[in-house]
């Protein structure tokens, strides 16, 4: 096992040159081949070779292709510098061919090579072509089976490619043209071919599409747009492009005109024609306007064009998979379940005043159950908050004999501790998924950090032990929440009591009672081995009476003593008093063992034993960045506190805590976030029965079970408005560390 | 008496520590539910259920055998791997290789994908001069801030039925993407995977390319070298350990995923499951396959663990860069 501190606290140093990684690169390579060789040879065993054949080369496939595509437009602007027309020659066609096949794709545009063709004259006199297949089968009176498959909607059909193809002769030529030397070429052709694609649209276009456009409309608004941006770009000071803007506006102008202005469907063949020819033409000019290009020019282009190309592909997944989603989320959740009506706030409120996100009944003891003043764990937990006040109230009395608080470790602790226990009393008498989110984001986030803390600590005092320590307590990490989960619940389980315990807890609390009711009736367990643990922990306890009354005479301290002894003390009581463990007497007499169903019985207590399942895997990274951080603190600053005579744990209290504060707070923050949104250990441990549903499973409850998508979206909100804050925070100190 | 040097006092000192005592405690807590699991994966059915793994020295009671059995938990030989055999076969409704491979075919693709295109990313919001290249970068860290779920349910309505925008006003919808019948697939799973691996990836790679130093990288430029072959020839091969780092972690992070398959690959074959849909099916029906479930989790949590013992290093780099990730 490699250390884990050690090597994240000399992180930095080799992650410089990145030679490091190939240093025992061969070993690495060695496990990873006989694990592929393992797999295929496992896989050809149950018949499996062929789909993970299939699955790796769908794999190198997809990842090829995605490569050559980025590699291929990098060469395109490559080419930019070196040869103008051939980039916006492969520009043209490239864009020709996307434009075209979106066209067909959406099948906009008929076959642009009809299998049958009839001609037609329209009221107007003017001769067209019928290309729509079910026209033409309508019009032949035959329903061709091969045309109405097209007409249905098969991706790959007649006249699929013939559209990309011409589009990227045509964008090519174009293209090129744009590039020429020739001031006249380079106006000319791309308008001819501007009027010529315009013509090709508006011919094929089916009649569905077709704009009942005027002229006019197209003119004008071709004209304020184009007189707009003209405009805009003049005020901003581009005069140098003032016409290219120009054109650009009236193209787009026309578009709406003529496309977006009249109603589509209605329209004949010439007013299609002129509503396309006449937007493609301004579009060719524009890219046609003699415009010189200088090195300079050509190196902004340079910039933006690989801006787009290095960005263009994140962008895509962002806003496909991330913003127009949780868009739609936001949007859905003002809907109704099937969103189709507006219902403003009204899922909000159903969530938030149902039984199942909050509910208050235990809280006023309407359940019949206990209420907030009749749980002990508030008593205990005003208690502690008391103990504290009154020990830091002493401190001071005994060391200055002034009346006043002064707070030491063992005031905080005893008072941390409080707060702690008086806030369980409080999420145990608030139930509902809401509270129950949140019980378990302090729960786990404290548990995980304080036991992370702990671990880092002492572990540095284990000696050549530290890494084989660390690497046990680190490694749940690896393991998934449903691994996580599957293992915790095979140790939850309880058995009949007539056999075994199979899972740990279940067996020690069995044991436990056997052995507080030892040398009764129905009990396997000695007499006298209940004497003998009585004896081990009397002699403990008068050991730890010993110590706390030595460090009371010199001054000293002992509160870790005191924990020892309260912890010591209780056991023997309760071992004394034989009410120890699990266990329950008969009418009888006799006594019989009895377990702890930790998942279902206890509640709302079983949610603690989930918690646990996520303190078990997150303590170790808690462990892990503190201990990094407790190693980078400057050795100096300890020899001095010692040299004050501070004991060790003033060292740590005064010097190490302050010190490693901020990444406290990182590790925190961290836990805060992965709790939030906790779902695989709850649903694969309880499914969310037993009181045990937080919100991630309602949310997929309420998608996928009740089918209710305005409240299903509600509660995502409600995990975007708990868990948003944190991370902006988080990220905003790490961005503030980088710099 | 405490600074003696005699055995007694030796050990004395050694029962006393109670510090170490407490963290050894830790350890062994932390340690037996895995133990368990690992020794228990070997153990026949019949002993799992009635006794805890501790007593795994009373299956010595009975003739060893290696390799699969032909009739299961027979009751007077003892073979190791029984429950592996049944977990790793294929007509077993637990068929763990098979999602093994599953796992495989959507844990390596949602590894490569995302690097390669967040570290495009990185590099032009790093080294490439453009307009509004801050406010694009903050918004796209921002981003970071959105949950799994608020996005799951549009994302798994789109893979099954593409995208359509019915433009305003007019009766007309518009296929902006169309319905490839990802649902049910591995590749929902991965283009999930990576648009929400998006915006930590380029913010950690970012914040690693943008602190190698300028010079380097203009003294490149001066040479004539344009954006594509610095950041091939000379970012990408020193970003490598921050790469691998993220590697790492995104790895282990779609291998472990539970919720994305779960919501995605619902209304697939068993066959696309991965191991952790395969191993909660497995939890879900408690009883028949008891015994089964250890094996089946170790064999889910052995690449991992793997990785997790033999790059370490790197995980743990990969765990403090990843404490961000939402």
């Amino acid at each position: 096992m490699t250390a884990v501190a050690e090597e994240s606290a000399t992180d930095e140093n080799d992650d410089g040159g990145g030679r490091r990684f190939s240093l025992d690169g061969g070993v690495r390579g060695l496990v990873l081949t006989s694990l592929l060789l393992l797999l295929i040879y496992a896989s050809a065993q149950i018949g499996q070779l062929g789909r993970l054949y299939s699955i790796s080369w769908k794999i190198v496939a997809v990842v090829g292709v995605s490569a050559a595509v980025f590699v291929g437009a990098n060469f395109l602007v490559s080419q930019a510098r070196r040869d103008w027309s051939l980039y916006r020659a492969l520009a043209g066609g490239i864009l020709g061919g996307i434009g075209f096949g979106a066209l067909r794709g959406n099948r906009s545009v008929g076959t642009l090579v009809a299998d049958s063709e009839f001609l037609l004259t329209d009221d107007e006199g003017v001769t067209f072509v019928v290309d729509n297949p079910e026209l033409v089968a309508i019009l032949e009176g035959v329903a061709d089976p091969e045309l109405l498959e097209y007409a249905t909607g098969s991706f790959l059909s007649i006249g699929t490619f013939e559209w990309p193809i011409l589009g990227i002769v045509l964008g090519l030529i174009a293209g090129y043209a744009t590039g020429h030397a020739n001031r006249i070429v380079r106006l000319a052709v791309p308008t001819g071919i501007g009027l010529l694609s315009g013509w090709l649209i508006g011919a094929n276009l089916q009649f569905a599409n077709r704009p009942d456009a005027s002229i006019l409309t197209i003119i004008i608004s071709a004209i304020v747009l184009g007189g707009l941006l003209a405009g805009v770009s003049y005020l901003f000071g581009k005069r140098d492009v003032l016409v290219e803007r120009a054109l650009l506006g009236a193209a787009v102008g026309a578009v709406i005109g003529g496309w977006f202005v009249p109603d589509l469907g209605t329209g004949s063949s010439t007013t299609t024609i002129i509503a396309a020819v006449i937007p493609l033409a301004l579009l060719g000019l524009r890219f046609g306007w003699p415009h010189d290009r200088d090195a300079n020019g050509l190196a902004a282009f340079d910039r933006r064009a690989r801006a787009v190309i290095f960005l263009a592909p994140a962008l895509t997944f962002l806003s496909i998979n991330l913003v127009v989603p949780a868009i739609r989320t936001i949007i859905t959740s003002f809907l109704d379940r099937d969103s189709e009506e507006f219902v403003g706030l009204d899922n909000y409120e159903e969530l938030v005043t149902s039984e199942r996100f909050l509910d208050w009944r235990s809280w006023s003891g309407d359940d019949g159950t206990w209420n907030i003043f009749t749980s002990q764990l508030t008593w205990v937990g005003g208690f502690l908050i008391v103990a504290g006040i009154g020990i830091a109230y002493s401190i001071n009395w005994t060391r200055n004999r002034t009346r006043g608080l002064e707070h030491s470790p063992t005031s905080r602790g005893t008072m941390l501790v409080g707060v702690f226990v008086l806030a369980f009393a409080f999420f145990s008498v608030i139930r509902g998924t809401f509270s129950n989110t949140i019980w378990w984001m302090f729960t786990v986030t404290i548990g995980a950090t304080a036991l992370g803390l702990a671990m880092a600590v002492l572990s540095q005092r284990a000696g050549r032990w530290e890494n084989v320590a660390k690497s046990l307590v680190f490694m749940p990490m690896a393991i998934s929440m449903v691994g996580a989960s599957v293992i915790w619940r095979l140790q939850y389980a309880p058995k009949n009591i007539s056999g075994e315990q199979t899972g740990a807890p279940n067996a020690a609390w069995v044991a436990l009672g056997k052995l507080s009711q030892a040398g009764l009736d129905g009990n396997t367990y000695p007499a006298w081995s209940r004497w003998l643990v009585l004896l081990v922990l009397g002699a403990i306890l008068a050991r730890l009476g010993f110590s706390i009354y030595n460090a009371w005479k010199n001054n000293g301290s002992f509160a870790g003593a005191s924990v020892m002894l309260i912890v010591v003390g209780y056991l023997f009581v309760e071992l004394l008093r034989r009410s120890l463990g699990g266990f329950e007497i008969l009418d009888d007499g006799s006594s019989q063992a009895q377990t702890v169903a930790f998942r279902e019985a206890v509640q709302p207590f079983n949610n603690v034993y989930l918690m646990f399942i996520l303190i078990w895997i997150q303590t170790g990274f808690a462990m892990v960045i503190l201990s990094a951080a407790i190693k980078a603190v400057p050795e100096e600053l300890l020899e001095a506190a010692r040299i004050d005579g501070a004991s060790e744990s003033e060292q740590f209290f005064n010097v190490t805590l302050p010190q490693i504060l901020p990444t406290v707070g990182v590790v925190l923050t961290t836990i805060l976030v992965a709790v939030a949104k906790v779902f695989d250990i709850v649903r694969v441990s309880t499914g969310g029965n037993f009181g045990t549903n937080v919100l991630a499973t309602d949310f997929i409850d309420e998608s996928f079970q009740f089918l209710n998508r305005g409240v299903g979206s509600a509660i995502a909100i409600m995990i975007l408005v708990i868990v948003a804050p944190v991370l902006v925070f988080n990220v905003y100190n790490m961005q503030r560390a980088e710099s | 008496m405490k600074n003696g040097n005699s055995l007694i006092d030796r050990i004395y000192r050694k029962l006393s520590n109670v510090p170490m005592w407490a963290m050894w405690g830790i350890v062994v807590v932390w340690t037996i539910p895995s133990l368990s699991l690992f020794i228990n994966s070997f153990r026949s059915r019949t002993r799992q259920r009635t006794s805890g793994f501790w007593e795994f020295a009373a299956d010595a009671d009975r003739d060893y055998k290696l390799g699969c059995p032909e009739a299961y938990d027979a009751p007077d030989i003892f073979h190791l791997i029984e429950n592996y055999c049944v977990v790793l076969s294929n007509d077993q409704a637990s068929g763990m290789l098979t999602s093994v491979i599953s796992s495989l075919a959507i844990a390596v693709p949602s590894t490569i994908i995302p690097i390669a295109i967040a570290s495009f990313a990185a590099y032009a919001f790093a080294w490439i001069d453009f307009k509004g290249r801050k406010p694009l970068f903050i918004t796209t860290v921002a981003l970071l801030s959105i949950p799994l779920q608020v996005a799951l349910i549009p994302l798994l309505r789109m893979y099954l039925g593409g995208a359509h925008w019915t433009v305003w006003g007019t009766d007309r919808t518009l296929t902006l993407v169309p319905d490839f019948d990802l649902a049910g697939g591995p590749w929902a799973v991965v283009l999930t995977h990576t648009g929400f691996a998006m915006p930590f990836a380029i913010f950690l790679l970012h914040n690693y390319m943008a602190s190698l130093p300028g010079e380097l990288i203009e003294s490149a430029r001066v040479d004539g070298a344009d954006h594509f072959s610095t950041f091939m020839r000379l970012v990408l091969p020193l970003s490598v350990p921050a790469i691998a780092a993220f590697a790492i972690f995104q790895f282990l992070w779609t291998w472990n995923d539970y919720l994305i398959a779960v919501v995605m690959l619902n209304s697939g074959t068993p066959e696309v499951f991965p191991t952790t849909q395969r191993i909660a099916n497995l939890a879900g029906d408690f009883g028949e396959t008891e015994h089964l479930l250890t094996a089946g989790a170790f064999v889910q949590a052995f690449v991992p663990l793997v990785v997790f013992f033999s790059l370490q290093r790197y995980f743990v780099r990969g765990l403090l860069a990843g404490s961000v990730k939402g």
